[in-house]
């Protein structure tokens, strides 16, 4: 059935910096891939609501052929209101043609910001943060045929 | 004339970490959905939550489809609320199904209701 098909694919992050690979492929209705939102989902603390560049990813599509994306994660409270914090996050617009590979690789990389954006230590007997796991999630808004 | 109607979905949550399945049918007397918003009584219970829709059999959210895709915090007016679909959701009566589910996070009140409206309108498809 012809219509907009949103596809997820959730990745895990153990380890401050890690390098998590993608690589997926698309079902085999999706002829395009419109657009794309990605969301960082952990609770963590820090001492901001808003880390504009929690991590970075890379997409390739078809078979590393089309290179349409390098972009950076934010991370968001759910718990400040503010004007930063209480929108959804926005469609970053693809427009990529699907063909015969539908294959997705890439990356994401954690840019470390648990450690260096926890609050500040009052004194010595603080525990050191400890690096909370999270999810990375990508939503994929395609055309299926 | 009727031509917007917000319908209600209370989904209740009994327990961190649950998977609750809902359906139900569309208000007959609107032609098309034209968007969703998720509430939750509490933000922290955004972290991960997840919501899948059906409509009339046919996928409109995945399992794992975020809830924080679909919700905005309390300042956002109530018509910038909703995520719009862009393709055409048949409303007409026709039954939905989906399951929400509960990342069970840390603080968080139990038992909660979650609130799903659906946005139906009368408009022609264009």
């Amino acid at each position: 059935m012809k219509g907009i098909r949103r596809i997820n694919k959730t990745i895990e992050v153990f380890r401050p910096l890690q390098v998590v690979p993608i690589d997926f492929r698309f079902p085999g209705d999706v002829r395009a891939c419109l657009g794309l939102q990605v969301t960082v989902v952990g609770r963590f603390r820090v001492d901001r609501p808003v880390i504009p560049a929690f991590g970075e990813y890379s997409l390739e599509f078809e078979g590393k052929k089309i290179h349409p994306v390098n972009f950076i994660v934010p991370w968001v409270s759910q718990e400040v209101f503010s004007d930063a914090t209480q929108h959804r996050p926005d469609l970053l617009p693809l427009a990529v043609q699907v063909g015969t590979s539908r294959m997705i690789t890439g990356f994401y990389h954690d840019l470390d910001r648990q450690q260096l954006d926890a609050p500040p230590r009052t004194s010595d007997l603080q525990e050191e943060p400890v690096f909370q796991p999270y999810s990375v999630r990508f939503t994929f808004h395609c055309y299926r045929a | 004339m009727k031509d917007h109607k917000f319908q209600l979905i209370r989904i209740g949550v009994g327990a961190s970490g649950a998977s609750v399945r809902y359906t139900g049918e569309t208000d007959k007397s609107y032609r098309r959905i034209r968007g969703i918003f998720v509430a939750l009584p509490e933000p922290i219970l955004e972290y991960g939550a997840t919501l899948s829709l059906k409509v009339g059999g046919v996928d409109v959210f995945d399992d794992d489809h975020d809830v924080r895709l679909l919700t905005c915090g309390q300042g956002v007016a109530p018509n910038q609320k909703f995520f719009l679909f862009e393709e055409y959701i048949e409303a007409a009566g026709n039954a939905f199904e989906g399951r929400f589910r509960d990342a069970g996070i840390q603080g968080a009140n139990y038992p909660y209701e979650a609130k799903v409206f659906l946005w139906l309108v009368n408009e022609q498809e264009s």
